[in-house]
C-alpha cells in the first residue's frame, strides 16, 4: 500500500518529467480521491510558477575582465603565477573583511603561543620528584587501582 | 557515420561539443562563446549557493580557468553544460565548507521545531522567493536551483552532484516539500 509521501515523490518528478507511463497512471488515481495530494500538487505549481519568475540577474562588470585575465598560454610557468595572483586576491578579499589588519593578529597569537610554552617550560623545571610519585610510576596502573589502594601502599611501605 | 551522429544531437550540444573541441586546440574565441553562453546560469548557481558575490566571482573564475586549462580531459563534450557546473559545484561547496555556514536550517528543523513566522516572512519580504530559497540546506537548495532554474534533467543532476537518480528524486522532493511549506506559510500570513 503507497503512502501519500510516495505519490507526493512522483508528483514531484511527473512535475519535472520524469514519470513513467505506470506511475503516471497510478497517480492520477490516487490524485482523483486525495485532497492532501491535490493540495500539494497545487503548492508546487504556485511555487515553480514564482521560481521561474525570479531567474533573471544581473552579471558584475568586472567578471567578464576577471576571465578575460586567464592567461592565453596554458604553460605551466603562466598558470602557476596566474594561480598565484587568484591566491592574493583571495588574501585580499580577507584582509578587505577582516577589520583587524592580519600583522596584529599574527602578532597576537605568536605572544599568546610563546607565553603557553614559557609556562609549559617553568612548570617542568619547578618539578621536583617525590618518593611517592616515583613508586606509583613504576607500577602498571591495573596494579595501582587493583591491589595497592592508598591505606595497602602506606603498608607495604 | 561521425556525421550522422553530430547530425542526431541538438542544436545546442552541438555547438558545446564544436566549441569545446576548439577550445581544446587553443581557440580563444571558443572559449569567450562559451562563457557568454554559460556566464549567467553559472553565476546565477554560485550567487544562489554561496549567498556572496564575491565568493561566487571567484568560483565562476575558478571554473573557466579549469575550463581552459583541462578542455581536453573532459571525457564527453556533449554533457559539457553538465561538466561546467559539477566543477562549479566543487569549487563552491569548497568555499562553503571553509566559511562553515553555522546557519544551516535542516529540513528536520523546519517542519519540527516549526520556525518563527517572523524569519519566514522577513526572508521573502526581503527577497521575494530566493529568501526562501535561502533558508534551505545547501543540499536542498543546489537541487532547487540545478531543476527549478537551470532545468538540468535528474541524470545531469545526478552527474553533477553524484547522487543516485533515486536521491535525486527523493531529495528533490523534500526539498520542494519545505519550500512549499515555507511559501503556503508566507502566504498564509499575508493580509488580504
Amino acid at each position: 500500500m503507497r503512502k501519500c509521501r510516495d505519490f507526493q515523490i512522483e508528483i514531484s518528478s511527473y512535475y519535472d518529467g520524469e514519470s513513467g507511463s505506470d506511475e503516471k497512471r497510478d497517480l492520477f488515481l490516487h490524485l482523483a480521491q486525495c485532497d492532501d495530494c491535490q493540495e500539494f500538487w497545487e503548492n508546487l505549481h504556485r511555487l515553480e510558477l514564482r521560481l521561474t519568475g525570479s531567474r533573471s540577474i544581473a552579471i558584475p562588470q568586472r567578471l567578464t575582465s576577471r576571465i578575460a585575465s586567464i592567461p592565453h598560454s596554458r604553460t605551466r610557468e603562466e598558470v602557476s603565477s596566474f594561480l598565484n595572483n587568484v591566491k592574493w586576491s583571495i588574501m585580499e578579499v580577507w584582509t578587505r573583511r577582516l577589520p583587524i589588519p592580519l600583522p596584529l593578529i599574527a602578532f597576537v597569537v605568536l605572544v599568546s603561543v610563546g607565553a603557553w610554552l614559557f609556562s609549559l617550560a617553568s612548570k617542568e623545571t619547578s618539578f621536583v620528584p617525590t618518593d611517592e610519585v616515583i613508586y606509583y610510576s613504576t607500577l602498571p596502573a591495573v596494579q595501582v587501582i587493583g591491589y595497592y589502594p592508598p591505606a595497602a601502599l602506606e603498608l607495604k611501605r | 557515420m561521425k556525421v550522422l551522429l553530430i547530425n542526431s544531437m541538438p542544436e545546442d550540444t552541438l555547438s558545446d561539443t564544436i566549441l569545446v573541441k576548439q577550445v581544446c586546440d587553443g581557440d580563444r574565441k571558443a572559449f569567450g562563446r562559451l562563457y557568454e553562453k554559460y556566464k549567467e546560469p553559472l553565476f546565477r548557481f554560485c550567487l544562489r549557493l554561496l549567498k556572496n558575490s564575491e565568493q561566487a566571482e571567484d568560483t565562476v573564475q575558478e571554473t573557466f580557468f579549469r575550463v581552459w586549462t583541462k578542455a581536453s580531459a573532459i571525457d564527453n563534450p556533449q554533457s559539457f553544460r553538465a561538466w561546467l557546473f559539477s566543477v562549479a559545484r566543487f569549487h563552491a561547496l569548497n568555499n562553503l565548507r571553509d566559511r562553515k555556514e553555522a546557519q544551516e536550517i535542516s529540513e528536520n528543523d523546519l517542519i519540527e521545531l516549526d520556525t518563527p513566522h517572523e524569519i519566514v516572512v522577513r526572508a521573502e519580504q526581503t527577497a521575494g522567493i530566493m529568501g526562501l530559497i535561502e533558508l534551505l540546506n545547501p543540499q536542498h537548495r543546489e537541487l532547487i536551483l540545478l531543476r527549478s532554474f537551470e532545468e538540468f534533467s535528474y541524470a545531469e543532476i545526478s552527474m553533477i552532484t553524484g547522487l543516485s537518480l533515486s536521491s535525486v528524486k527523493v531529495q528533490l522532493f523534500n526539498a520542494r516539500k519545505v519550500l512549499t511549506q515555507l511559501h503556503s506559510k508566507h502566504q498564509g500570513e499575508k493580509p488580504t
